[in-house]
């Protein structure tokens, strides 16, 4: 440990003891846990207020805006303040699910069941008098499966709206199972087929737009998946709407029910696979909102990368993704669990706050309060992770958030790799299949003691690697907070 | 083959049903009418003794015993429809050929109570089995039973249905061996040696349809039920086995080659089994035997299993539902010869539930399962019969003799049987007119089977029988009141229908009988339980009602669980006018009510909710259920009584039910909520009946819903913009503090529904996933035309588009929000922007809505334009210059300047047309809805 590492530590400790409440010396024994690092803070939505936040924005004036479920959007004064000090008022009421919102010049933009709303308040009496229909290109019949959900407004403007289909398996009106970018005229653009049932959408640091779909037909398991222009991601049913819009080219061609991702991705050439899997139940069961640490360092040591909820499991997770041979893969980890409800919503905010809004009314969660909206700090700690997985062509390299531990990290039996994929299948769901056992041959530490190479015989293209981590520690012999990463390997580095 | 396939089948068949254990214990208490007399249950139950009602049983026995099929006419019919011996066209299929030996050699030893006549009452002995024989092999021409083991359950639950459905208000209950047979108890016989269960099950399904007389009246079993309760006459049955199987364990996903794999067990088996496997997951089993096809031709089978498996016939694979899945089906059909064929079903299972099926169906076959052909060796002995039994053994040379007999011996006289599609006619010499005969001789001899007198029909009656036979033959008819009155009577009787109704104090539920009379809400106490008196029944209920009840049974009191059964209109008809000739109160209650019918029935939906009478609380109201006790469905009231008795029942219901539990809403005809109408206890009651009438579409009662969370405007609007029924799934309702309410179609641009009162309740999409449309929870609901709210027509002869209003460039542009937080709504079409603005305005009666249009164009506007104010089958002017739309709506429009509105009809419709008139770029019209 260098004298300017020491220090670094030292002034951080003694920061966190000045922000923590004194812990008992005993305590400080016990293994960190997640709170240690990321704390969580509940914020006092009023008595006799439901609000199953689908939709979070902060606006120019400080105030956090939260759309509910049952058409609510409530405005939270101070929202990183003490919960003492915040004021829940309601800004607007009668709108259609909304479950997105985005903020541009003086209004606020709604992703309601039924279409895009912009609203604003302009007698100043601090609720919204002018409700304009921004787009209401696509269908709705009545079907309670059939969700829109918005993005923030991209570089060019643009709003993306991700709609479910009619249920499960079909497309009964036009353009369930597809995605529209709204352009800032108005009108709308068909941008991507194949969506089943996303549970959210937002970008990554460099803007590029994904959702999150979930497990079902022709879905495996969740899923982050990048939205290419023109690309379709992987639910044929809504593909009868390329009859009505020429924007997408011609309709690809039906994959094969009970194949392969990566065999029918060879074969269609429109079919993107997605750029995460999150494995059923390990990871999570409904992923949903999004949300990218550009903070550049606020919310503490995950530049760039991005946060998944997972309404299910009550938790958000932690993505990296990379290109490869051009497109986006990469690796999920464990993150933060024990959120209130089924996380639905993630905003973060540019000061290193994220909210996360929960629901699980029509879907259980872990999180038993009918509905909660939280925010996610950091304590100004990291805690000892895997902070990258990245690919090489014979193997993977690990970055880490702190120094390891070279013996242990250079032992072989320290790791556990096996790999699996699902049946891409018309059908609902999958199990795993295909497992395999690839060998890690070495694990070379790097000079720095902050990567680990681990050289793998038996990469499979289409797999999941699932990497666990028992006996690996940190150099001051801390094993990992979270053992598990899951990369999700379509191609092989060149 | 050396016998004919046919015959074989018969041999194959009949001796597979001829393994019959002993009798169980409960049959111990089967009828024995030790007397042999015939037993009709109204004889013994109200003419057995005492000399008044004689002349009434006489006719009762000439109805019951048809005596009229042979001694035509004269007779002063009661009107009581004589009773028709059962069709025996394919009584081959219903009855083993064993039992019809045993039975027409002596019907009364047989079954002891049988209303059959013994045929051969002066013949020797062989003579009699030679036309037995003869007869037997004529009826068992038409085909053969098919014979199946009940399971267990289905035993179990044969029991209980066979005690609670009603079959024991006529027949013996079952279950106490040692109680004494009742008197009124109608002889089953040895019911399972008559039959096969799969036979009785059919006839029980449908009774009616070989027993057209209705007599065994149907109690609409379905399948399952019918099958469940001749299971339980058919407990003790068990067949032998018919298929060889080879059971193994393992962990498969498909099937794997069993040859090639060694059995934990072998053995045989009656149909394919699962329940031989030792365990429940992991598991295969082969089934192996022969397939006996009785005819050449082609056949189809049906595989289906959860998980795997696969049907061969001779060698061939012709199923394939191989892998893991849950239950799941296939079929094919092939061409087989008659004869045996290799039959193989591989079947395995891995994990969760376990289900195997094989079924087929072919030339006279329909579809059953495999097993009932199939048979573990490919010619298998005939079987010796059970201990006192002789097996019959088909003749076909004696089935023509048999015919003629069936005409000659006078069978043909009461039973329907075809031959080459036509009924066979009796041969014989008729029989003297009933009102000719001598009352002394011929079947009226007393001791025929002591004095056999060839020819003549031994009926087994008693004396006090032929007593009574003698003098109705001989009564005169009565006349006019008296004759509806004994017509009732004769029918009630004679359908048993006072085994369960009472009616003038005679009949209802014997005593020993009651308590097998249940109810699945004890607390309703005999309400619950016993069918309702009949008393009055033709003042009650309507015409078609009686009649919908008596041809198709009812189950209107779900938590009887005694069935009123089916007798059908054919055989008891004349009960409809003769119930209400004799029941109906001639003077109807006056009712006159003058308010508005929308009002009527919003009070009517007032008190049958909680904050009322609360009528709701323990009456079902259509598919929901009561929040009490579940007792009869207020939406079936209308359907079946008569308006004038529900208002003097409302008025007083101890008076038409004594004891019943419902409660006096009006106690002493007084009400007790004076605001509701003009007070008067009639009219409320009345609204009630309008409200149910209209079948709840003035909304629900209030209470019925649990956990409602109803949104109420206070101070202001509330918007919903949800799945409102009647409006598209782009529906924005909005309630209003003053209590008239609206939801506007954002995707056609038109206000589609108004209503007063309560606004709506958001339970359905607010908890759980939300799916399905809402009605709106208040009163005085009025449904708007859909379609767009302007067009441009050529001439007034065009007719309004009917394209979708995006179609025609309308877009919705949202909704501003006025000072009084009232949305105004904007959509554009064209170069027009319109401004839909409604305003609720209190009034001192309910609330109304004005509503301004202002349009305002960019440009000029080439054709006219129109507004369509309403579109209705009935729009009427009146005089003040308003406009009544259908029955409850009333329209006026203003617009400052142009021409006035213009109504027209196109098809059945009438439209009210507003031309709009522009001022400088804009337009405004105003209308006022008053309803």
């Amino acid at each position: 440990m260098t004298r300017s590492t020491i220090l670094v530590r030292t002034a951080l400790t003694a920061l966190s003891l000045a922000l923590l409440p004194a812990v008992p010396a005993a305590a400080q024994d016990k293994p960190p846990t997640e709170n240690d690092f990321y704390s969580i803070t509940t914020l006092p939505i009023p008595k006799g207020v439901v609000l199953e936040a689908g939709g979070l924005e902060l606006l120019p004036n400080g105030k956090l805006a939260a759309s509910s479920r049952r058409g609510d959007i409530y405005l939270v004064d101070n929202p990183f303040s003490e919960p003492s000090s915040m004021k829940f008022t309601r800004y607007a009421q009668g709108l259609h699910e909304v479950l997105g919102l985005s903020w541009k010049d003086g209004w606020l933009y709604a992703t309601q069941r039924c279409e895009v709303t912009r609203m604003k308040d302009t007698d100043n009496d601090g609720r919204a008098d002018i409700f304009e229909t921004v787009n209401d290109d696509w269908g709705i019949t009545g079907d309670y499966h059939e969700y829109a959900f918005g993005s923030k407004f991209d570089a060019r403007g643009d709003l993306w709206v991700v709609l479910c289909l009619t249920g499960s398996f079909n497309s009964n009106t036009q353009y369930r199972g597809w995605c529209l970018r709204i352009k800032p005229d108005g009108t709308s653009v068909p941008t991507c087929s194949g969506l089943r049932s996303p549970g959210g959408v937002g970008m990554n640091h460099l803007g590029d737009m994904f959702y999150t779909d979930n497990q079902g037909p022709w879905n495996g398991t969740s899923k982050l998946q990048h939205l290419e222009p023109g690309k379709f991601v992987g639910h044929p049913g809504g593909n009868r709407w390329y009859s009505i819009t020429d924007a997408l080219g011609k309709r690809p061609a039906d994959p094969k029910s009970g194949s392969r991702m990566m065999v029918e991705a060879k074969r269609i050439p429109e079919l993107l696979p997605p750029a995460i899997y999150f494995p059923y139940k390990k990871m999570g069961q409904s992923a949903s909102g999004i949300a990218c640490d550009t903070t550049g360092g606020k919310f503490g040591i995950f530049k760039n990368q991005m946060f998944v909820g997972d309404q299910t499991h009550s938790t958000v997770m932690r993505v990296d993704l990379e290109k490869v041979q051009g497109h986006y893969q990469g690796a999920c980890f464990p993150f933060r669990a024990g959120f209130g409800s089924g996380s639905l919503s993630l905003l973060m905010s540019k000061t290193g706050s994220m909210f996360v809004g929960g629901t699980n009314r029509g879907w259980g969660s872990r999180g038993n309060k009918p509905f909660s909206l939280q925010r996610l700090d950091w304590s100004g700690k990291n805690a000892f992770e895997v902070l990258t997985m990245r690919l090489r062509p014979d193997g993977f390299r690990l970055a880490f958030t702190e120094q390891i531990d070279p013996e242990t990290a250079a032992k072989i039996d320290s790791y556990q790799l096996q790999t699996y994929t699902y049946i891409y299948q018309s059908s609902y769901g999958s199990p795993e299949v295909d497992h395999t056992k690839p060998t890690i041959k070495e694990a070379r530490v790097s000079s720095d003691r902050r990567h680990v190479d681990l050289v793998v015989d038996g990469l499979k293209v289409g797999h999941i690697h699932e990497l666990h981590l028992p006996g690996l520690r940190s150099a001051d012999k801390k094993p990992l907070l979270h053992q598990q990463a899951y990369y999700t390997l379509n191609y092989l580095a060149k | 083959m050396h016998v004919s396939a046919r015959l074989f089948t018969i041999c194959l068949v009949t001796t597979l049903v001829a393994i019959v254990c002993e009798p169980p214990a409960v049959n111990a208490a089967e009828p024995t009418a030790a007397s042999g007399h015939p037993l009709l249950p109204a004889f013994a139950r109200f003419h057995a003794t005492g000399d008044k009602t004689l002349v009434s049983g006489g006719r009762l026995l000439i109805s019951e015993l048809n005596c009229t099929s042979c001694h035509a006419g004269g007779i002063s019919a009661t009107g009581v429809k004589t009773k028709p011996a059962p069709i025996l066209d394919a009584v081959g299929t219903r009855v083993r050929p064993e039992w019809m030996v045993e039975f027409l050699t002596n019907p009364h030893r047989a079954k002891p109570g049988t209303t059959m006549p013994d045929l051969f009452p002066g013949l020797d002995a062989q003579s009699e089995t030679a036309q037995v024989q003869a007869l037997v092999n004529f009826l068992a021409s038409t085909g053969t039973p098919r014979p199946s083991a009940p399971q267990p359950q289905e035993v179990a639950r044969g029991e209980r249905l066979f005690h609670q459905v009603g079959c024991i208000a006529c027949h013996q209950p079952r279950r106490d061996a040692k109680a004494s047979v009742l008197p009124t108890s109608v002889p089953l016989g040895t019911i399972e040696k008559k039959y096969t269960r799969d036979s009785l099950a059919t006839f029980l399904k449908n009774p009616l349809a070989v027993r057209p007389g209705g007599r065994m009246p149907s109690l609409n079993l379905n399948d399952q039920e019918s099958r469940d309760i001749a299971g339980y006459f058919f407990q003790s049955v068990q067949l032998p086995p018919n298929l060889n199987f080879a059971y193994y364990e393992g962990n498969w996903s498909k099937l794997p080659d069993f040859g090639k794999l060694k059995p934990k067990t072998t053995g045989k088996v009656s149909g394919f089994q699962l329940g031989v496997a030792a365990r429940r997951d992991r598991f295969g089993l082969r089934f192996t035997g022969f397939l006996q096809v009785p005819k050449a031709g082609r056949y189809t089978f049906f595989l289906g299993s959860d998980d795997g498996s696969r049907l061969q016939i001779d060698g061939k694979t012709v199923v394939d539902v191989d892998g893991i899945h849950p239950y799941q089906e296939k079929n094919a059909a092939i061409e087989l010869e008659a004869g045996p064929h290799a039959l193989l079903v591989d079947f395995f299972e891995a994990g969760g539930g376990e289900v195997l099926k094989a079924d087929f169906q072919g030339p006279g076959i329909s579809r059953r399962t495999l097993s009932t052909h199939s048979t573990t060796v490919a010619r298998p002995k005939p079987r010796k019969p059970a201990k006192g039994e002789k097996a019959f053994v088909p003749d076909a040379s004696l089935v023509e003799t048999g015919r003629k007999l069936f005409a000659s011996l006078g069978c043909a006289s009461c039973h329907q049987m075809k031959h080459k599609n036509q009924p066979i006619k009796p041969s014989g010499k008729p029989a003297r007119a009933l009102d000719q005969l001598k009352v002394a001789g011929g079947c009226l001899s007393a001791g025929l089977a002591k004095a056999p007198a060839a020819g003549i029909p031994d009926f087994h009656l008693s004396t006090r029988q032929r007593q009574a036979l003698a003098l109705a033959v001989k009564a005169p008819a009565r006349p006019g009141g008296a004759a509806i009155a004994a017509r009732i009577e004769g029918t009630t009787e004679a359908f048993n229908c006072l085994a369960c109704h009472s009616r003038n104090k005679r009949g209802g539920v014997e005593r020993p009988r009651n308590a097998l009379f249940a109810t699945t809400i004890k607390e309703m106490g005999d309400e619950g339980r016993i069918p309702p008196l009949l008393d009055g029944v033709g003042d009650k209920l309507n015409d078609n009602w009686i009649k919908h009840v008596l041809d198709n049974g009812a189950n209107d009191r779900p938590y009887m669980l005694t069935r009123m059964p089916k007798f059908g209109t054919a055989n008891v008809g004349h009960l409809v006018k003769d119930f209400g000739t004799a029941d109906r109160i001639r003077k109807p209650v006056p009712l006159a009510i003058t308010d508005r019918i929308h009002r009527v029935r919003s009070a009517g939906r007032f008190l049958t909710g909680d904050k009322a009478l609360a009528c709701i609380k323990c009456h079902y109201f259509g598919s929901r259920k009561a929040t009490g006790i579940q007792s009869l469905d207020l939406l079936t009231m209308t359907r079946r009584l008569r308006k004038d008795w529900f208002v003097r029942y409302m008025l007083d219901p101890q008076a038409y039910r004594p004891g019943t539990r419902m409660p006096a809403g009006w106690p002493r005809g007084q009400t007790l909520l004076p605001d509701v109408l003009d007070g008067e206890a009639k009219h409320q009651i009345a609204s009630v009946w309008e409200y149910l009438l209209d079948g709840g579409k003035a909304g629900l009662p209030r209470g019925l819903i649990r956990n409602p969370i109803e949104l109420e405007p206070r101070d202001e609007p509330i918007i919903y913009r949800n799945f409102i029924t009647g409006v598209s799934p782009r529906g924005i309702a909005v309630g209003y503090p003053e209590k008239a309410n609206l939801a506007f179609d954002a995707d056609q641009l038109a206000l589609r529904l108004i209503w007063h009162n309560a606004f709506i309740d958001a339970a359905k999409h607010w908890n759980g996933r939300g799916q399905g449309f809402q009605p709106p929870l208040g009163d005085h609901l009025v449904t708007l035309p859909g379609g767009v709210p302007f067009a441009s027509l050529e001439t007034l002869e065009t007719n309004w588009p009917t394209d979708a209003a995006r179609k025609q460039g309308y877009r919705f542009r949202g909704y501003r929000i006025d000072k009084k937080r009232r949305p105004v709504f904007r959509y554009r079409f064209g170069n027009i922007q319109v401004e839909d603005d409604p305003q609720p305005v209190k009034t001192d009666k309910d609330p109304k809505l004005v509503r301004s249009l202002k349009l305002e164009r960019a440009g000029a506007v080439g054709k006219p334009l129109w507004y369509r104010a309403a579109a209705s089958p009935t729009i009427v002017k009146q005089k003040d210059g308003t406009f009544l739309v259908g029955k409850i709506l009333n329209i006026s429009i203003q617009q400052d300047g142009g021409n006035p509105p213009t109504l027209r009809k196109r098809g059945n419709q009438w439209e009210l047309l507003v031309p709009v008139h522009w001022k400088d770029n804009t337009a405004t019209i105003v209308h006022t809805y008053t309803w």
